[in-house]
C-alpha cells in the first residue's frame, strides 16, 4: 500500500514537529507575547491536523482540532497563555504523540480516549469567547470555508473525488476561528500559496495522481499560517493579493518553486548510513593494503594511482563520517519540556540555559548519551535546585538556573551540566556512604571533600533521602557513569555547598574509526585506543635507580614521584612467566589512563600509530573484558583492540591501596633504618656507633684536601665548604692504644672516612678512621645520664656493647646550633 | 535455491573430522573456504582458534575437533573453514575436509548412536546411515554456543593467577 510510505513520512515529520512543539510551548510560557513562536506552534498543530484528515485518523484530528482552536484564540490575543493553558496544550501534544506512536506501531490510532481532554481544551477556548459564539458555529464556519476552497480544487483538477470524506477534509482546512479572522487566514492562505512550496516540495515524491493532488492541496493549506507577526497585517496582505491562486494550483511536482529545504536535504535511512560507514571502513583497510603493496613496487604509475586512491579515501571517510554527525541540539530539544514538567512537579522554578546546541557528534553516541543526560537533569532539578522559598532565604534569585553547555575540544565533545542549586554536601555523602557500608569511618576520615563527592558514582549509592517520583528510581549515578564510559567517555563532578554542582562529560566524536597505538606482545599485534594513552616510557632495568620494584606483589614504577602499577601484557594474556620480561635489559611501558587510575602496560614493542576501523567481536567474546573489538591491519591480519578499562578492572588496580601499601613499606624501612647502626672506628681504635638514619652518606676524603682556617678544618665539597668535625679530638682520644698495629698515624697521602650528615641542608662531615659495619641494634639502648655528653648511651651491637654517639651535642660543641633534621630524636 | 526440496528431504553439508563423517544443516552455511591465517584470541580456551578476516568482516573460528573432544589434527594440511550464520553472529567451524553437500531422506534419520562419547552426544541430534558410512548430524546451535566455555576458561585463568600470586607472595 503506497499510503504506508506517506504515513511513514508523516510520522517522521510529525515527530520532529512535536519535539519542536515542546520547546516552543515552554519558551512561549516564558514569553507569552512571542507571536512568531505562537505562529510556529499553530502551523505545526495545523499540519498534523491536516494530514490526519487526509489519512482519516479521526482521533488525531479531533485532538489537533481542539488544540488548534485554543491556539487560534491565543494567537488572536483573546486569551493569554498561563501555566494552566500550557499544561493543557502540552497534554494535547502528548496525546498526539501517543496516537502517532500507535499509528507507527500498527497503523491504528489505538484505543485511548481523548474526549475529556478535547472537552477541556474546548472549555478553555470557549471560556474566553463572547457569549454568542459557540463551538458549533465555528464548526459550521469551518465547513463553509471548506466548500469555498474544495470546489476550486475539483475544478482545477477534475479527475476523481477525494479519497477522504468531506467531514474529514473539513478538518484539513483552516482553523475554525471567528469569521473575520478566519477569512483573513483563508485569503492569506491563498496569497501565501507561492510561499507554501516548502511543504509542497516535500511532497514531490508523491505520484501525480489524484491523491497527490489532494496531498498538495492539503499541504498548501497546511502551510497557510501567516508569517507576519501583526494580526492586522494579515488583512492588508490579503487585500493586496486576492485569492487568485487556488491551493491546488500548485504543480504536482512542486518543481517550479523549489525551496531550499527540499532541494538541499533528503531523508536517508540510518541503516543505509551504517552500511556506507562499513563500506568506507573496508575501503580504508583496502587502501592501507594498497599503500603497503605500493611501497614494495617501484612503479611510478601505480604510485600515482595509489596516492590518488589514498587521498580520495581519506576524504570519503571524512565525508561519510560527517553524514552521521548530528547537532547535540537534537536531543536537547526535549529538555525544555522535561525541565518545565519536572520543575512544576517539584514545585520549583527553574530556568534552562543552553549553549552549543550546534555541537556535532556521531549519531550512535548521541543516542547513547540521551538517557544519562536526562538522568543528570532530573537529578539537578530534584536534588540540586532548591525551592523558591529556600532560595530566597539563602539570598539567591528565586529562579534556579540549569545550564547545559556543549563544545568541541581536543577531538572530544565536552558537555557540562551545571546548576546553581544547593550543591552536594560532602558531610551527607560521608554519612550515607558509611551507613551503606561503602566505606569505613576511617576511610571516610582520610577522604577530601572532592573525593567524597565522587562517591556518588559508586554502585549502590543514592543521596536522595527519600525516593521521589522524579529521581531515585534505582538508576543511580553509577549507571550514568557506566554508560558514559562504555562509549569511551569520562565523567567528572565538581560541587560546592550552597553554590551549585557542575558535571562535566567528555565523549569521543565517533567510535567507528579511532586513532590507535599499535603495540606487539609475543609476536601478536594489539591496538590501544589513543584516547586512553598518556605517555610511553622505555626504562633501563640495569640502572638500579630506574627499575621496577614490587609493593605487596604488585610491580610498580616510580614515575616522577607517582606510583605507577605495572601490568605485563604477556603475563596477563599468556603463560609466559613474568621473569623473562624482567630479565630483559629494557622494557617498554605504555602509560594508560583508566577511570581515575593510571597504570603502565609492559609490551614487547611499540609499533606505530594508525587510524583503525573498529569491528565488533562475536557476541560470546563479550565475556572477556580485556577486549574491546578487533580491527584489520594493512596486511589483512586481524588485530585485537584492548579495552583499557577492562584491563584495569580485571587486574584490580587500586592506586589508593598501592599508596597505602607503599606508605607502610616506607615507614617500615624508616623504622628499620632507625634501628640500624653505623659502626665506625676512631684513630684511637675506639669503636662507636651512629644511627644509620642520621647518616646522609660516607665519603673518602684525601688528607691532602683538608684545609684549615682559624675556626675549623674543612674540605671543598661539591662547590661548598664542608666543615670537618674532629670527633676524636672532641672525645679527647687522639692516640692509638699500644699494641694496635693496624692503627698507625695516617700518612698524608691517604684518605680518611667522612660520615656526611645533613645540617639544615648543609653537608657536614665527621672525620673517622674507618667504617666497620652497619648492624642491627639488639635490645634497647642504655642511656647515659649526664646531660651534654657526646655519648647518648650504650647498646648491644653485633654482640658487643658499643657507645652510641649523640650527634646533637657534638654539633653544639663545634658551634653548630642546628639539630640534624633526620631522625635525630629517637 | 537451485533445487527445491520436498518436505521429506534435508540438505546437509557433510565434512570429515578424522575418520568421522559429520553433517550440519545447510541452512546455516554461508560459505566454505580453505583455512587462512588466524589471529589467536588471548584468554580463550583452545577450541577458539582465533579470528579470521573474511573480506573485512571479523569471524571467530572454532576448531571442531577441540569442540567435539576429538584428538588434535595431526596432518600438516590446513583445515577447511565452514562459515555458519547463527542468531548471534557469524562463526567459522574448522573441519578437516568438506565431504559433500547431500540431499537426504528424512526417513533415514536415526537417533543418537550409542557408540559416541558423552562430549559428542552433547552436540549430536542423530545420524543418517549412508551406504557404507554413518553421517553424524550436529546440533549447530549447541556447537556454536561457546559462551559458557569461554566464561569457565576465564574463571579458571583467574583462579590460577590468584593461586600463583599467593604462591609467590612472601607472607
Amino acid at each position: 500500500m503506497e499510503n504506508e510510505e506517506f504515513i511513514r513520512e508523516f510520522l517522521e515529520e510529525s515527530e520532529e514537529n512535536l519535539d519542536q512543539l515542546d520547546q516552543d510551548f515552554v519558551s512561549l510560557e516564558q514569553e507569552p507575547g512571542d507571536l512568531e513562536r505562537l505562529d510556529s506552534i499553530y502551523r505545526a498543530i495545523h499540519t498534523i491536523k491536516g494530514t490526519s484528515g487526509f489519512f482519516a485518523f479521526s482521533k488525531l484530528g479531533a485532538v489537533a482540532h481542539a488544540a488548534e482552536n485554543l491556539l487560534s484564540r491565543l494567537r488572536d490575543g483573546e486569551i493569554t497563555l498561563n501555566e494552566h493553558l500550557t499544561s493543557a496544550l502540552l497534554e494535547s501534544v502528548d496525546a498526539v504523540r501517543g496516537i502517532l506512536e500507535n499509528i507507527g506501531r500498527d497503523g491504528e490510532e489505538g484505543d485511548g480516549d481523548y474526549r475529556e481532554l478535547n472537552q477541556r481544551l474546548d472549555d478553555l477556548s470557549t471560556a474566553a469567547l463572547p457569549a454568542n459564539t459557540s463551538g458549533s458555529t465555528s464548526t459550521a464556519q469551518e465547513n463553509d470555508e471548506h466548500t469555498s476552497v474544495s470546489p476550486k480544487s475539483d475544478n482545477d483538477e477534475p479527475i476523481k473525488p477525494p479519497p477522504v470524506d468531506h467531514g474529514q477534509q473539513g478538518k484539513v482546512e483552516t482553523s475554525p476561528v471567528m469569521g473575520a479572522v478566519s477569512e483573513d487566514i483563508d485569503s492569506n492562505a491563498d496569497s501565501e500559496a507561492t510561499h507554501a512550496s516548502e511543504t509542497t516540495g516535500d511532497r514531490e515524491t508523491v505520484p501525480a495522481d489524484v491523491e497527490s493532488i489532494e496531498a498538495n492541496g492539503i499541504a498548501t493549506a497546511i502551510d497557510e499560517a501567516p508569517k507576519t507577526e501583526d494580526p492586522t497585517a494579515l488583512k492588508t496582505t490579503a487585500d493586496a493579493r486576492p485569492p487568485e491562486i487556488p491551493p491546488t494550483g500548485q504543480s504536482p511536482d512542486g518543481g517550479l518553486t523549489p525551496s531550499s529545504a527540499s532541494e538541499g536535504s533528503i531523508r536517508v535511512d540510518v541503516g543505509l548510513l551504517n552500511q556506507l560507514m562499513d563500506l568506507v571502513g573496508e575501503l580504508v583497510l583496502a587502501r592501507n593494503q594498497l599503500l603497503q603493496t605500493e611501497s614494495h613496487e617501484h612503479d611510478r604509475r601505480l604510485s600515482n594511482v595509489t596516492q590518488q586512491v589514498n587521498r580520495i579515501t581519506t576524504e570519503l571517510q571524512e565525508r561519510v563520517m560527517q553524514t552521521r554527525m548530528q547537532p547535540i541540539g537534537n536531543i536537547w530539544g526535549k529538555f525544555p519540556r522535561l525541565v518545565r514538567d519536572l520543575a512544576v512537579m517539584c514545585g520549583k522554578e527553574v530556568e534552562l540555559l543552553m549553549d552549543g546546541q550546534e555541537t556535532e557528534i556521531d549519531k550512535s553516541l548521541l543516542e547513547a548519551i540521551k538517557d544519562p543526560l536526562t538522568h543528570l537533569i532530573r537529578n539537578a532539578i530534584d536534588h540540586g535546585i532548591e525551592s523558591s522559598n529556600e532560595r530566597i532565604s539563602c539570598g539567591k534569585n528565586k529562579k534556579g538556573q540549569l545550564h547545559l553547555r556543549a563544545w568541541h575540544q581536543g577531538g572530544k565533545v565536552n558537555i557540562e551540566i551545571s546548576d546553581n542549586g544547593q550543591g552536594i554536601d560532602p558531610a551527607k555523602i560521608r554519612e550515607k556512604a558509611i551507613a551503606k557500608q561503602l566505606i569505613t569511618a576511617k576511610e571516610a576520615g582520610e577522604m577530601g571533600d572532592q573525593q567524597l563527592v565522587q562517591l556518588i558514582f559508586w554502585p549502590g549509592f543514592s543521596t536522595a533521602a527519600q525516593v521521589t517520583g522524579v529521581s531515585g528510581r534505582g538508576v543511580g549515578m553509577d549507571v550514568v557513569k557506566t554508560n558514559i564510559e562504555s562509549i569511551g567517555g569520562s565523567i567528572d563532578i565538581q560541587s560546592r555547598v550552597g553554590i551549585g554542582t557542575a558535571i562535566k562529560i567528555k565523549i569521543p566524536l565517533t567510535l567507528a574509526i579511532v586513532p590507535a597505538l599499535i603495540i606487539s606482545s609475543q609476536q601478536q599485534l594489539f591496538a590501544i585506543p589513543q584516547s586512553h594513552l598518556v605517555e610511553m616510557l622505555r626504562i633501563d632495568l640495569n640502572r638500579e635507580i630506574d627499575g621496577i620494584e614490587k609493593i605487596r606483589d604488585t610491580p610498580v614504577y616510580r614515575l616522577r614521584g607517582e606510583l605507577l602499577p605495572i601490568v605485563y601484557l604477556s603475563k596477563l594474556f599468556g603463560t609466559e612467566p613474568a621473569e623473562r620480561q624482567v630479565h630483559a635489559d629494557q622494557v617498554n611501558i605504555v602509560v594508560l589512563q583508566a577511570d581515575n587510575c593510571r597504570f603502565g602496560l609492559v609490551v614487547d614493542h611499540v609499533e606505530r600509530t594508525e587510524e583503525i576501523v573498529v569491528k565488533a567481536l562475536h557476541a560470546s567474546l563479550g565475556v572477556i573484558p580485556h577486549l574491546a573489538g578487533a580491527t584489520v591491519m594493512g596486511d589483512g591480519r586481524v588485530a585485537l583492540i584492548l579495552d583499557v578499562l577492562g584491563l584495569a578492572n580485571d587486574i584490580g588496580l587500586s592506586v589508593e591501596e598501592l599508596k597505602q601499601a607503599a606508605g607502610i613499606i616506607e615507614k617500615e624501612q624508616n623504622e628499620k633504618r632507625a634501628s640500624q647502626m653505623l659502626i665506625f672506628r676512631l684513630d684511637s681504635g675506639r669503636e662507636l656507633a651512629l644511627p644509620l638514619s642520621e647518616v646522609d652518606r660516607i665519603e673518602d676524603i684525601p688528607i691532602a684536601k683538608i684545609e684549615e682556617t682559624d675556626q675549623m678544618k674543612a674540605v671543598q665539597y661539591r662547590g661548598q665548604i664542608m666543615p670537618l668535625i674532629p670527633l676524636a679530638e672532641l672525645l679527647g682520644e687522639t692516640i692509638a692504644p699500644e699494641g694496635d698495629v693496624s692503627l698507625k698515624p695516617m700518612p698524608s697521602d691517604s684518605a680518611l672516612k667522612a660520615i656526611v650528615i645533613n645540617v639544615d641542608g648543609n653537608p657536614t662531615a665527621i672525620a673517622v678512621r674507618e667504617i666497620v659495619d652497619v648492624a642491627e641494634q639488639a635490645g634497647p639502648m642504655r642511656l647515659t645520664q649526664k646531660p651534654g655528653n657526646l655519648i647518648r648511651g650504650a647498646a648491644v651491637i653485633e654482640g658487643k656493647v658499643t657507645d652510641v654517639l649523640d650527634i646533637g651535642p657534638v654539633l653544639q660543641r663545634c658551634g653548630f646550633d642546628a639539630q640534624p633534621p633526620t631522625g635525630a630524636a629517637i | 535455491m537451485s533445487q527445491t526440496l520436498s518436505r521429506s528431504q534435508r540438505q546437509v553439508c557433510a565434512f570429515t573430522l578424522g575418520d568421522h563423517l559429520f553433517g550440519i544443516d545447510v541452512q546455516y552455511i554461508q560459505e566454505v573456504f580453505r583455512f587462512q591465517e588466524c589471529t589467536p584470541v588471548p584468554l580463550t580456551p583452545s577450541l577458539v582458534t582465533g579470528l579470521l578476516n573474511l573480506r573485512g568482516q571479523i569471524v571467530m573460528a572454532i576448531d571442531l575437533r577441540e569442540r567435539l573432544g576429538l584428538p588434535e589434527r595431526q596432518n600438516e594440511e590446513s583445515p577447511t573453514s565452514i562459515v555458519v550464520r547463527i542468531d548471534n553472529g557469524i562463526l567459522s567451524f574448522l573441519v578437516d575436509e568438506l565431504f559433500d553437500i547431500m540431499t537426504l531422506d528424512v526417513g533415514q534419520f536415526e537417533e543418537i548412536p550409542e557408540t559416541l562419547s558423552d562430549t559428542e552426544k552433547q552436540f549430536v541430534t542423530g545420524c543418517f546411515k549412508l551406504e557404507n558410512r554413518l553421517l553424524i548430524m550436529l546440533d549447530t546451535q549447541q556447537v556454536a554456543d561457546i559462551s559458557s566455555d569461554l566464561r569457565e576458561n576465564l574463571a579458571d585463568i583467574r583462579r590460577r593467577r590468584e593461586h600463583r600470586d599467593s604462591a609467590t607472595s612472601p607472607s
